[in-house]
């Protein structure tokens, strides 16, 4: 590192104090935690009985066997891959066709943002009344045709079917902000020129939007699937974990081993295999954000040069 | 104080293990039948079935007027499914272990079993309303006030809604029976709140007399009340012309057949055993699966077996 001359090490040091609140918040509330759960994980801690004084892999060897957590993690992922495949589609369409192709109607976009605000537990409830044939105002009125809707909720894929439609209601506004500013970014220009080239809309969004597009469109992707990872409350109230076991995800598993068999040790184990599987994902996120940050500086290069 | 004979049976033995009581309970929900008069005299029965075997035929008549007959709790879980499925369960002869307390072999594949299966499964599929497979008791609560069904069977507090002119609009309609009986007899519900003292306890003799104080008859009348608690385990209470006059407005037979329903369950109606939270909420998402045809019913009570003979083994 060059030698820095005069005041400059002093506003050094004054930067590297200031990253201390931080890093001691972060410490406290996030890593002393998360160790202390990876050490939990290999304990055989109860609710009700404390810590049985065992302290090992035992955890490990009980969840590598467990058909239930193998199955759990199937779920997640379809639950996930879906969720993010439709939520991604849903919210880029919205924010293109905001931005370009409706530019009257930005004042929409408050009203399209209205699911994401909406809480989960509600999100859950008005979809599972939505879903429930009796009570749900689609049926009624797909009766007066003489059409019988089938009940999603009861069948092991309608089941699954059924939350990555409410988590895609939930959250495409999410994707869709984000998109829209990405697209904030993308000079005009580019459209005009290619439109006087003889492009049709269409081609200008799949040749130029959407590429100049992608990195936003990778961070967005990982961003809901880190989210629908954790997916709970959608769960809890729609098809507690049902039909059978059709959607428990890993996470559902573990708040069932938690608080159903009280063996807290095993949930956090569940919770802890995301531990590392977080961690991956954070090296993940890391690598990423370089990745796209790189990208970003590339195509911005790239247009500057023209 | 409360002597042993006041403390209804049911309640009493829930707390019985290995020959010993180890807690006084002080609350007791149990199950009940809700049934709409009109509709089902409209199938021409005057009466609430009084068999799960007459159940099916009302539900067929009722179906036969396009009615959805039954709603219960389906929903996977000890808390959902678990609570009433076994009132079906016992009324056929089944059971879940060879002869609880002294074998625990896990034994609910049986042909008693299966028949108690058969018959919640058919109740449920064939005249229950749509999408059931998922019901849990907010689904239950709601179904029979809004006319989608015309009986339920689930706790009390949960019929207590039905009956509550301000929730229900078929409040004046609508009558309460006890739960079905069955070739082996009759198994209400039964889910019991009550105190006890821990071993390692600093003042376990202050412990008890306030144990003594709070489940008395005194203290239950008061509370019965004062507030809304027709849930209390003492049988002198029940007899209280106060609290009978207050509770008649729920339905005059309310208190009585809550009664005789503590009477008639059994106290390990959910075996009491330390490991049953895990066994009840594996053996509920089998049954689940059953009534919502993802395996058989025979698959699934064998797969309980196994899954329970696996927990124990633990």
């Amino acid at each position: 590192m060059q030698q820095i001359q005069g005041v400059q090490p002093v506003f050094q040091r004054n930067y590297n104090k200031m990253l201390y609140p931080a890093v001691i918040a972060v410490g406290m509330f996030a890593v002393v935690p998360l160790l202390g759960m990876v050490a939990l994980s290999f304990t055989d801690f109860h609710l009700i009985k404390g810590w049985g004084k065992s302290f090992g892999f035992e955890n490990f060897v009980k969840m590598a066997g467990d058909r239930r957590f193998i199955a759990s993690i199937s779920v997640m992922l379809m639950l996930s891959v879906f969720g993010v495949i439709f939520q991604v589609t849903l919210g880029t369409l919205i924010a293109v066709g905001l931005e370009k192709i409706v530019p009257k109607w930005r004042f929409m976009r408050g009203i399209f943002v209205v699911p994401f605000v909406v809480p989960a537990v509600a999100v859950a409830l008005i979809w599972l009344s939505l879903f429930t044939p009796t009570l749900s105002p689609i049926n009624a009125f797909f009766d007066i045709f003489g059409i019988t809707v089938p009940a999603f909720l009861t069948t092991e894929y309608g089941a699954i079917a059924a939350i990555v439609i409410a988590d895609t209601w939930a959250s495409y506004p999410f994707v869709m902000l984000l998109i829209l500013a990405a697209l904030q970014g993308i000079s005009g220009d580019l459209d005009e020129a290619a439109s006087i080239d003889g492009a049709t809309k269409m081609q200008i969004f799949w040749r130029i939007t959407l590429p100049l597009l992608k990195p936003a469109l990778l961070m967005v992707a990982l961003f809901r699937f880190i989210e629908t990872l954790k997916h709970f409350p959608l769960i809890f109230v729609m098809t507690n974990g049902g039909p059978g076991r059709s959607t428990q995800a890993t996470n559902y598993y573990a708040y069932i081993q938690t608080f159903c068999c009280n063996q807290v040790e095993m949930s956090v184990f569940v919770q802890s295999r995301n531990v590392p599987l977080g961690g991956a994902r954070a090296w993940l996120f890391r690598a990423e954000t370089s990745y796209i940050a790189a990208l970003n500086s590339h195509a911005g290069g790239s247009l500057c040069g023209e | 104080m409360a002597t042993k004979d006041d403390i209804l049976a049911g309640p009493l033995d829930a707390y019985l293990v290995n020959g010993e009581r180890w807690a006084l309970p002080f609350f007791a929900e149990t199950g009940m039948m809700a049934y709409r008069t009109d509709l089902l005299a409209d199938a021409g029965y005057d009466h609430a079935p009084e068999t799960w075997a007459e159940m099916l035929e009302a539900g067929a008549a009722l179906k036969a007027n396009d009615q959805a007959a039954i709603a219960m709790r389906v929903a996977p879980g000890q808390g959902f499914n678990m609570f009433v499925y076994p009132m079906i369960m016992r009324a056929y002869g089944g059971h879940f272990f060879k002869d609880y307390p002294t074998d625990l072999t896990p034994d609910m594949n049986t042909a008693e079993g299966l028949e108690g299966l058969n018959v919640y499964s058919t109740l449920m599929n064939e005249y229950g309303p749509e999408g059931i497979g998922n019901f849990n008791f907010g689904e239950v609560a709601a179904a029979i006030p809004s006319g989608q069904v015309a009986m339920i069977v689930d706790g009390t507090s949960i019929v207590a809604q039905a009956l509550d002119p301000e929730k229900s609009q078929f409040a004046d309609q609508i009558s309460i029976a006890a739960v079905p009986s069955g070739p082996a007899g009759r198994s209400p519900a039964i889910a019991v709140h009550g105190l006890g003292v821990p071993a390692d306890a600093p003042n376990a003799e202050a412990s008890f007399e306030f144990i003594e104080w709070a489940t008395s008859e005194e203290v239950l009348t008061k509370i019965a009340l004062m507030q809304a608690y027709p849930d209390f385990t003492s049988a002198s209470v029940a007899k209280n012309p106060e609290v009978i006059a207050k509770y008649e407005s729920i339905h005059p037979e309310f208190l009585n057949l809550k009664v005789q329903m503590l009477g008639d369950a059994i106290g390990h109606y959910r075996p009491l055993l330390p490991q049953w939270p895990t066994i009840d909420a594996t053996v509920g998402e089998n049954i689940n699966a059953a009534v919502n045809g993802i395996m058989s019913n025979e698959e699934a009570l064998a797969n309980s077996d196994q899954d329970i003979a696996d927990i124990l083994s633990e």
